[in-house]
């Protein structure tokens, strides 16, 4: 517990110090414990000898804060433009007076440019990450055996092809997709079981508004299939009041895929896909 | 086009060449013509000639119908056993899957039928939906070798709102083996057919989509997958 001490008898202790050119913290050291307002108070009046008064290592940075507040820049332009931190930007403007309010347009418009400014850069750099991520996972498949083709043919030609159903029969192979990828695979597990290029038959579906004739060179070119392979273009009647968003030059229709004579290549699939699809019960 | 005169003409020669009891082959041939319209419109309300007018005809239309009847119902098992044995055949052939496998089959059925990021619309979450239940347990099966903890699955059922929704969710529930906590309230699809369904699936369930938190990396490593399997060249060739 501290000594009481008796105010003026403190006060005359602290002067005679301050007058010998001791700094507060100096004071504060001799008197032993003391609080700040008990010992300013004490001195107060009594001027700080002149060598406390040393200039600051960021009185210009000080200075410019100040100037740019004065023209209502806020905290976060200021830190931008002097690269100090926010809170000694805090210390040094806070008296001047607030900069008017920004017009909500205004405010709304600064902060919409900031994101825009922000995502310009970011955007480029997460798409990268993401693309190695998916780059990475594709490599590790590698090539594939003819089985593996087989079995990822089926569950393919499962998700995507025509099927069988109860209330109709048809046990033909017929598939349809917009993902020139997939269809390329398709084309390259036709290969594999078997199925002779010539024996396939082609047909564009595509929306009339679209690219007809450049759509049907680009399945030619993926296809390379006979000119003859490919049926009449089915066109699909636009909507005017459509919200589809797959318009862009990357659309190119769908490519429907008939295997002639294609029964029991039928059949086949769906025992492949089944046998893939309870993968559940396999071994590890 | 025929005059409405012309057409008068016709009628007048077919109608007599009917009633003397020329076939239509023969009354086509006679006449020169070679369209069956034609000759069904100017025969319009002619009644049916003698022989296919007697009982005899309505017999034999019976016992051909008998016939063929009785042929397929011998001959439809059979095509449905051959049928079957093809595919039981192939599925043999395949058997189980190693997890490479699992993994490469279920990255194309997620590619066919999961949810993919746009270039409209970036969007790194894994969802798949399906009313296969085969396909559903394919993925989920692919998600436990892929790491994913089934705690992290939810699931929701999107079915018509004139289907038994009750059904359907213990269904899927016992599908997928997972709590009720996992099944998010069941999104209903109104039922307002313009055209009587050829078809009513007694095994109706409705789809299930299947949803994984917190996977945007999974989507990525799927996605890579998948593309890595359609983009693959084939390493060895063997006869299939």
């Amino acid at each position: 517990m501290r000594s009481v001490r008796e105010p003026s008898q403190l006060r005359e202790h602290a002067i005679a110090l301050r007058r010998a050119g001791k700094s507060i913290r100096q004071i504060k050291q001799i008197l032993g414990p003391i609080g700040n307002r008990t010992l300013h108070g004490a001195l107060r009046g009594e001027p700080p000898p002149e060598w406390t008064r040393r200039p600051n290592a960021k009185d210009d940075l000080r200075a410019k804060a100040r100037e740019l507040r004065l023209q209502g820049l806020d905290y976060g332009e200021i830190v931008a433009q002097l690269g100090v931190s926010k809170s000694s930007v805090s210390l040094w403007v806070r008296d001047l007076p607030r900069p008017p309010r920004v017009a909500q347009e205004a405010c709304a418009k600064r902060a919409s440019e900031r994101m825009r400014r922000y995502w310009t850069v970011e955007r480029p750099v997460r798409a990268a990450r993401r693309a190695a991520a998916a780059a990475t996972a594709a490599a590790s498949i590698g090539d594939l055996t003819d089985r593996e083709i087989v079995i990822a043919g089926a569950v393919a030609y499962w998700c995507e092809g025509a099927k069988n159903k109860p209330y109709r029969r048809a046990d033909r192979v017929t598939f349809a997709n917009s993902d020139p990828e997939l269809i390329s695979f398709f084309l390259l597990f036709l290969d594999t079981v078997g199925i002779p290029r010539s024996d396939l038959a082609f047909q564009l579906q595509i929306h009339e508004t679209a690219d007809v004739t450049s759509a049907e060179r680009f399945w030619l070119a993926l296809t390379e299939a006979r000119p003859e392979q490919f049926g009449k273009t089915w066109l699909k009647q636009h909507n005017p009041a459509t919200t589809r968003k797959n318009t862009a030059d990357g659309y190119h229709g769908c490519l429907r895929v008939d295997v002639r004579r294609s029964c029991e290549l039928y059949r086949k699939i769906e025992g492949w896909a089944s046998a893939a699809t309870r993968a559940a019960r396999a071994p590890d | 086009m025929r005059t409405r005169q012309e057409l008068d003409q016709l009628r007048d020669q077919a109608v007599i060449l009917r009633r003397q009891g020329k076939s239509r082959r023969q009354i086509k041939e006679i006449l020169g013509l070679t369209s069956n319209s034609t000759l069904n419109q100017v025969l319009r309300g002619e009644p049916l000639p003698p022989e296919r007018a007697g009982p005899g005809y309505a017999e034999s239309k019976r016992r051909a119908a008998d016939g063929a009847r009785r042929y397929w119902d011998a001959e439809r098992a059979s095509r449905e056993a051959a049928r079957a044995a093809v595919s039981a055949a192939a599925a043999a052939r395949v058997g189980a899957l190693t997890d490479r496998e699992i993994r490469i089959a279920g990255a194309v059925a997620y590619w066919c039928e999961g949810s993919k990021s746009k270039p409209y619309r970036l969007d790194e979450q894994v969802r798949f939906v399906n009313s296969d239940p085969a396909l559903i347990k394919l993925f989920l099966t692919f998600l436990d070798k892929a790491g994913v903890s089934r705690a992290r699955l939810r699931f929701r059922v999107h079915i018509h709102e004139s289907a038994d929704v009750e059904a359907a969710t213990s269904y899927w529930a016992s599908v997928t083996a997972a709590t009720a906590e996992q099944f998010a309230r069941p999104v209903l699809k109104h039922h307002t057919p313009r055209k009587p369904r050829p078809y009513v699936n007694p095994d109706y369930h409705g789809c299930l989509l299947v949803s994984v938190t917190k996977s945007s990396e999974l989507y990525r490593e799927i996605s890579g997958w998948a593309h890595g399997v359609i983009t693959a060249k084939l390493r060895s060739a063997e006869e299939w």
